[in-house]
């Protein structure tokens, strides 16, 4: 079209055109000149591309202007028609659902701290008696302080779990007590060789962890301490059992000990021993 | 054009006015279709959408009266285009959907002339400008903008706008009278 060789007299031509004439062509109103055909050229050119959109491209882009005013509005200034309106409409429901959404995260959130601090048995007594009969309507078993030693009262055996008895803490929290339990469980009841192996039987790692002062307090406190070493072997047995309910509980050299050692029978006064154990269920 | 009620109408549009968004729209919308249309652009219709919504996002950073505001959304149109031909889904200029671009059988160029249509031979015309000299010659009539304003849309000085469209307006008088396209 425009070639490297344009005729030289035809540019030379068109460079003599003023602006105005050459205006006059674009718009498609030139009449002299030779340049009619030119000009129809730009007005059938303006005629044939400026085509309105059709009317549902139309309605689309209008709807999309609309939306994006909407959102480029502030609120305060945005109009009160019928499409405003409509979207206030819309965005009501969901701040509904949000605040309900809200309430629900929050009672689930109360739930599970109520629940599992009802599970871990650490509600006041009146409480977490009243929520242990409820769970067991649901089949549940959680701790009931009432219902404690006859749930988790083993025999000294267990000597996980015995200490709940004397200090009212919940069978979760034995693991890290085993040393004070097996003093608990022998107070009174056994020989010291009993009481010092439920007492060895924390000695596993991590299991001392000093806690036997506190039911070494409340029970006979020498036993716990003397008799680390010297541990029984029936205690030994029993530890095993107690290591299978509590997951802080170790295998230590007890345990070992205790499968070679024969099955103490207990001594215990607990009616709770039946339970667990065999050896020195003795809480109280 | 909008005329004396133009400076009403785009108060009433920066406030969002619904009506005046729609006066705006019917008023530009075919130009910058036809615009867009000479263009070859792939989804003109799609196209125009975004040009329009370019326009309300940017509508407070205007000034100006309603030849600048013309202009000034053909510039968003001109840019839309850019970027569509930056991404590569700008239909390539071509001539095969409509014919071959290049005959050089003479008779075969007659016969497909006298058979095309007025407004195919427009569109056939345009297409074979070179790329700038169809900017500035679409912007200059179908956009109605100033050589200056053209100037500042495809980013050239007002000299070079000048001598593209004396080109431009020379190369379609050679060709109709070369090849007699009817119209």
């Amino acid at each position: 079209m425009n070639a490297p060789g344009a005729n030289e007299d035809e540019m030379r031509f068109f460079t003599k055109l003023t602006e105005r004439e050459l205006a006059g062509i674009l718009a498609g109103s030139a009449t002299s000149g030779g340049l009619e055909d030119v000009a129809t050229f730009f007005r059938e050119m303006r005629i044939d591309l400026e085509e309105a959109p059709s009317a549902s491209v139309e309605s689309r882009h209008l709807a999309g202007i609309f939306e994006e005013v909407r959102h480029l509005q502030p609120p305060a200034a945005e109009p009160l028609t019928t499409a405003a309106t409509g979207s206030r409409r819309l965005r009501t429901p969901f701040r509904l659902l949000a605040g309900r959404a809200t309430f629900a995260a929050i009672g689930l959130a109360v739930l599970a701290a109520f629940g599992g601090a009802a599970y871990a048995g650490v509600l006041p007594t009146p409480v977490q008696d009243k929520v242990a009969g409820i769970a067991r309507h649901v089949g549940l078993s959680l701790p009931d302080k009432h219902h404690k030693s006859r749930k988790h009262g083993g025999g000294a055996g267990s000597g996980v779990q015995h200490t709940t008895t004397l200090d009212q803490r919940p069978a979760t929290n034995l693991g890290a007590d085993n040393g004070t339990q097996g003093n608990d469980q022998s107070h009174g009841t056994q020989d010291g060789s009993q009481s010092n192996e439920q007492g060895s039987g924390t000695e596993g790692p991590g299991q001392g962890q000093g806690t036997g002062a506190q039911d070494n307090g409340q029970s006979n406190g020498v036993q716990g301490t003397g008799s680390r070493r010297t541990g029984g072997e029936g205690g030994q047995t029993n530890g095993d059992q107690g290591a299978k309910t509590t997951t802080d509980v170790v295998p230590t050299e007890s345990g070992q000990g205790a499968q070679n050692a024969p099955p103490t029978p207990s001594k215990g006064s607990s009616a709770d021993g039946s339970q667990y154990g065999d050896g020195a269920g003795n809480d109280n | 054009m909008l005329g004396e009620n133009f400076p009403g109408i785009l108060e009433a549009a920066r406030t969002g006015a619904e009506w005046a968004w729609t006066a705006i729209y019917r008023d530009l919308a075919a130009a910058v279709l036809g615009y867009l249309r000479a263009h070859r652009a792939h989804e003109p219709e799609d196209l125009t959408g975004e040009v329009f919504l370019q326009v309300v996002r940017d509508l407070s950073r205007f000034q100006g009266g309603e030849r600048e505001f013309r202009a000034w959304v053909f510039v968003i149109a001109h840019h839309r285009l850019l970027d569509e031909a930056r991404r590569g889904a700008r239909r390539p200029l071509d001539l095969e959907p409509d014919g071959p671009a290049v005959v050089s059988d003479a008779e075969g160029v007659e016969t497909q002339v006298i058979e095309s249509t007025a407004a195919d031979s427009v569109r056939r015309i345009i297409d074979r400008l070179p790329p700038e000299q169809r900017d500035v010659l679409l912007l200059r009539v179908i956009g109605d903008l100033t050589v200056e304003e053209v100037a500042r849309a495809i980013g050239k000085s007002s000299g070079a706008v000048k001598a593209l469209q004396r080109r431009g307006v020379a190369s379609i008088r050679r060709t109709l009278t070369e090849e007699g396209v009817p119209l």
